[in-house]
């Protein structure tokens, strides 16, 4: 008896402690249509076209996402603020013209300068064009280059292409004497020049075709295409024969390398997103290569995001790769380099990610990544990656 | 339609504290209308501002406790029209709630949580059911110290009167926009819709939605940069009028609606009715949306608002 008193008195002190937590100043209630109808012929009397329509006529508004929010809006990996960010996009303030400067510093002797201009054109499409300059202590670099891109109406799909042409110069010495001197070479074999040719043009051709498959998924494919032409090889590469003779690495004077890539992003749930890429590789030195990457963010709060990451690569042989004293004398082409034999690599990753979006005034601390990764080659190569990452911003006025 | 050539005229302006922006869509006689939009919002800065001696708010605040005061036609049905919001939203959304406010101090350097005797004895100069409206377009504030401010919906009813000035004068497309508070209507001169577009937050450059609106009004409460930290806790500057605590569980809101009015004065209260009891209130009101982001980053929408994702 005593017992089923002491429990019910607990059960009730517990709902009633319960009963004020829940206690708030404004609970759910049903609105008097009588009430809404009064508040609302107000502002919607005064136009023809009262109606709040989402532009295609419908009484839902369409809501477009772009690609990193598909996972905010599932998953709030990151915060979103739209106040006071709110404006009408139109295609003047999306014109861009980009001028990126990095100079040199005593020790790290490269410099590069950047400059491109996009704009946003009728019919959904966008162009761009841009210049690239670049110096490092064995050579310089010209890049000239042009892009297009459509978006459909719906913004589930969007096209686009572009060309990217260099000129490089390989050859030493200019940053020494402000004059381009020589083509380097291995210090036994400086005796002659090998090569009359020292400049390398390249012209590079992608095309890249993405597709919202669903809420939670997008595909991408991506064909290009490269023709280089020149000095192709590496001047201070040395090639041993088999008659113990010792020569300068030669390579063709021309190449065409074909790329195509697929990439498929998908939102699995339970705060994963997956991202898996395929890429295909040949060209016309002989070289085959597969390329398959995973990587898989899984939000484990509302700050911390792990980041493990896998890739395999395998390539084929080029037809001018011997190893070392393996090359016979009569051979027009010849290379011993380890990066174009055959191969196969795996690389493993771990990494997080830490993002709280501290805002102090107008100093936002954003984030901080940070990775390390493994990657071991069957040549016997290993190496250890490591890289941090952060982002900071302040906000001007 | 004419077949004139259309253009948009765009001009910018520093009104009622905020950058705004005027766009109307027509041929080159269109232009003088955008002068003729600052000077409106003018007009209604002097007469409803708290800050002036001469404003008719002033004159109101200034009587509080006295006695009744006279207003123009406009200023009392606004009132009205703000009694009836905070009834619907079971006082979440009020006019008279200044005092909880200046209790904060959020704009001195030295921030100090109030004790709950000051909070509990300014609760007691504020309630919308506390302003009485009398025969002849008279108003009064029935305790001393009471302050009525128009900050919560000045900026939408402003955007409302302009537009309607506008469309007077046959502007059938334009924009109003006051820092992010936007009223939109009729199409773009290339007749494509207008585009709502928000900001990433770290990248101001970068649009995160994107909503083509014709006809509507978009206001955001919960200004992200105005807040401050307590045992762990982020409060905003927004305070509750019924508890006269800070909203902590909400990190902004966006309502859209066909008037700017209504979505400025919505958006308020939303933030202060919570994630449930906010976005349920909404659901209720046709034509009438919000976007909510809680304190945990969970982002909320009401039933009619559709998620489209685009290519990477």
């Amino acid at each position: 008896m005593k017992k089923r008193y002491i429990v019910v008195g607990l059960l009730a002190a517990f709902l009633s402690a319960k009963a004020q937590q829940t206690e708030a100043p404004y609970t759910k209630q049903s609105l008097r249509s009588k009430d809404v109808s009064l508040l609302m012929s107000f502002y919607t009397q005064d136009n023809d076209h009262s109606a709040v329509t989402g532009g295609i006529g419908t009484e839902d508004l369409q809501v477009y996402a772009t690609s990193l929010s598909m996972a905010w809006i599932q998953d709030s990996v990151h915060t979103i603020t739209l106040d006071g960010g709110a404006d009408i996009i139109s295609s003047a303030s999306t014109d861009n013209i980009n001028f990126v400067f990095s100079s040199a510093s005593r020790e790290d002797v490269r410099s590069h300068v950047n400059l491109s201009y996009d704009r946003v054109l009728k019919n959904n499409f966008s162009a761009g064009v841009n210049g690239a300059f670049s110096i490092e202590s064995d050579y310089t670099s010209f890049g000239l280059g042009a892009n297009v891109a459509h978006v459909s109406a719906d913004q589930s799909r969007s096209l686009g292409a572009s060309i990217q042409g260099f000129a490089d110069d390989l050859r030493w010495g200019r940053l020494d004497n402000g004059r381009a001197q020589k083509l380097l070479y291995p210090s036994e074999l400086r005796y002659k020049e090998w090569f009359d040719e020292h400049n390398r043009y390249s012209v590079n051709a992608e095309i890249y075709f993405h597709q919202t498959i669903s809420k939670r998924t997008t595909l991408g494919f991506y064909p290009g295409f490269v023709f280089q032409q020149g000095l192709l090889s590496t001047p201070f590469h040395r090639v041993y024969f088999e008659d113990n003779a010792l020569r300068v690495e030669v390579l063709p004077d021309t190449r065409i390398k074909i790329p195509i890539g697929v990439e498929l992003n998908t939102f699995l749930g339970f705060k994963t997103i997956l991202k898996a890429s395929y890429r295909f590789y040949w060209d016309d030195f002989g070289i085959s290569a597969h390329t398959l990457s995973v990587d898989a963010p899984y939000k484990m709060s509302r700050v911390w995001t792990l980041l493990p990451s896998v890739r395999f690569y395998t390539q084929s042989a080029s037809d001018y790769f011997k190893p070392y004293k393996a090359h016979a004398p009569a051979e027009d082409f010849y290379t011993s380099d380890y990066d174009l034999s055959q191969f196969e690599s795996v690389k493993v990753g771990m990494g997080f990610r830490y993002a709280p979006f501290i805002v102090k005034k107008r100093r936002t601390f954003e984030e901080i990544e940070f990775r390390y990764s493994v990657y071991g080659r069957s040549d016997g190569l290993v190496a250890h990656m490591m890289s941090l990452f952060l982002s900071y911003a302040k906000q001007r006025k | 339609m004419s077949a004139t050539l259309q253009t948009e005229f765009r001009k910018q302006a520093r009104l009622m504290g905020s950058a705004f922006e005027f766009v109307v869509v027509g041929d080159d006689s269109s232009e003088i209308y955008l002068t003729h939009a600052i000077d409106e919002v003018i007009r209604l800065e002097a007469l409803l501002t708290e800050f002036s001696k001469t404003s008719q708010t002033a004159m109101i605040n200034d009587n509080a406790g006295l006695k009744p005061v006279r207003v123009d036609d406009e200023v009392f049905t606004l009132i009205q029209r703000c009694k009836k919001i905070s009834s619907l939203s079971q006082g979440a959304f009020d006019i008279t709630a200044a005092p909880l406010k200046k209790l904060y101090n959020f704009k001195g350097g030295d921030f100090k949580f109030p004790d709950q005797s000051d909070i509990n004895r300014t609760l007691t100069l504020v309630g919308t059911d506390k302003i009485e409206m009398h025969n002849d377009q008279h108003v009064f504030l029935k305790n001393k110290g009471m302050r009525l401010t128009f900050a919560g919906v000045g900026k939408g009813y402003a955007a409302d009167k302009v537009k309607a000035l506008l469309q007077q004068k046959g502007v059938e497309s334009g924009v109003i926009n006051a820092s992010g508070d936007l009223t939109v209507w009729g199409k773009r001169a290339d007749g494509s819709p207008w585009k709502v577009g928000i900001a990433d937050p770290n990248n101001k450059s970068k649009v995160l939605l994107s909503i083509p609106l014709e006809n509507a009004s978009l206001a955001t409460s919960g200004d992200y940069e105005q807040y401050f930290e307590m045992n762990g806790k982020r409060y905003s500057h927004t305070i509750d009028p019924k508890t006269g605590i800070p909203v902590s569980n909400v990190k902004s809101v966006t309502v859209v609606s066909p008037s700017a009015e209504l979505s400025d004065a919505l958006a308020t209260a939303v933030f202060v009715m919570g994630p449930d009891v906010g976005m349920n209130f909404i659901e209720q009101l046709p034509q009438v949306h919000a976007l909510m982001i809680t304190a945990e980053n969970k982002i909320l929408a009401t039933s009619h608002m559709k998620f489209n994702t685009t290519g990477m």
